[in-house]
Formats: C-alpha cells, sequence, structure tokens
C-alpha cells in the first residue's frame, strides 16, 4: 500500500524522530510507513490520520492489485 | 524535495529512548548476576552435589529473568518492532531446530561429539540468527 507520510511529514517540517514521537512510535517504524515496507494496523493508520487531520484515504491509498 | 529532516534525524525517538532504558534497566542487571553466578561458580568450585545445584539455580535465576525483561520490552514496542522481533526469534528458532536435528542425526550416525558442544550448539545457533537479524533490522538493511 503506498501512502502520503513522507509528503505530509516534510509539509510539516517535522523529522521522522518527531513523527514518531507523536505517534508513540519508533523511528525505524515511520522509516518502515514511509519507504513501504510496513503497512499500519488499522488502528495506528486512524492514529496518523487523525494526526494529519485527514481521512485515511487521503493518506494511504491503495494499489491496484487486479 | 528535501531530504534534510531525514538527515537531521538519525537517531531513536524520545518514548523509543524511554523504552531502551526501561529494557537496559531491567536486562543489565539480569545479566550482571548471571555473571557474578557463573565467576563465583567457577571460583568457589562446584565440587559437591549442593554446590553443583547452588551453580545451576544461580545461574538459571538470572537467565529467568533475562527473558522476562525480553518479554517485557517485546510487550512496550511497538507493532513493528514486536513483528521484527517475533520474526526474528522465528528465524532464531528455526536455526536452533535445524542445528538440533543436526545434531541428532550425526549420534544417530554414531559420530558423537562433546557433550557440551551438543548442549550448547542449538542455543549458539538461535542467539546468532537473532543478532544477526537485529543488527540488520538496526541498520535499515
Amino acid at each position: 500500500m503506498k501512502n502520503r507520510l513522507k509528503e505530509l511529514r516534510f509539509e510539516r517540517g517535522w523529522s521522522q524522530g518527531a513523527l514518531a514521537d507523536e505517534l508513540a512510535v519508533s523511528r525505524q517504524t515511520v522509516n518502515a510507513l514511509e519507504t513501504g515496507k510496513f503497512d499500519p494496523s488499522l488502528p495506528l493508520a486512524f492514529r496518523i490520520a487523525r494526526l494529519f487531520g485527514l481521512s485515511i484515504e487521503h493518506v494511504f491509498i491503495e494499489e491496484d492489485t487486479r | 524535495m528535501t531530504n534534510k529532516l531525514d538527515k537531521q534525524d538519525r537517531g531513536v525517538s524520545l518514548g523509543e529512548q524511554r523504552r531502551n532504558r526501561a529494557y537496559y534497566k531491567e536486562f543489565g542487571p539480569a545479566m550482571a548476576a548471571y555473571v557474578v553466578a557463573v565467576i563465583l561458580g567457577t571460583t568457589i568450585g562446584r565440587d559437591t552435589p549442593t554446590k553443583k545445584v547452588f551453580f545451576v539455580v544461580a545461574t538459571f535465576i538470572p537467565v529467568l529473568l533475562g527473558g522476562l525483561a525480553i518479554i517485557r520490552h517485546i510487550r512496550r514496542v511497538d507493532e513493528f518492532e514486536r513483528l521484527v522481533t517475533y520474526q526474528a526469534l522465528a528465524h532464531s528458532f528455526g536455526s536452533a531446530m535445524v542445528t538440533s536435528i543436526f545434531l541428532a542425526l550425526l549420534t544417530s550416525a554414531d559420530i558423537h561429539l562433546p557433550v557440551q558442544m551438543v548442549a550448547w550448539s542449538p542455543f549458539i545457533a538461535g542467539m546468532t540468527t537473532w543478532g544477526f537479524l537485529s543488527i540488520r533490522h538496526s541498520t535499515g538493511r
């Protein structure tokens, strides 16, 4: 699944560590999310969306697998 | 787009620092107690059955405490870190099992290795795998 996490973080001028603190996760987790190595659980996805004041579908983009 | 924000930030987050501190506070004393028990066991000696039992108990309790510290750490970390840790544990378990089967097959073929080597090899294989995967994860490779 693709996401706009890096783009949204850059817009706000946050470092990966700062975003990690906001989300109560590790910096490696933020990095794994941004590089698409890891898809978050629904609760974490909601937390991310809420933090940026967006809906989930505006942060995470489903890749067409058909 | 600039990646200055990434370059400025190679360390760990504040929450992570807190979690790591809590882990080291629990795991560190357990391992220190283990080392003390091993040193005592080798200096006092294990010549009587009572001393042998004391040595086993004195070294095994810190090992259990260390295991408990790892379990508590896994409960504290976030979902990605937990997933990575479980994957590393699963691979370590696999390598320990393969080593164990290999040693059992050697014994079946009447190739007898020293008892200490047979006893410790699965543990060493498991820990080496876990260590390798942990380092690979922390360096982001």
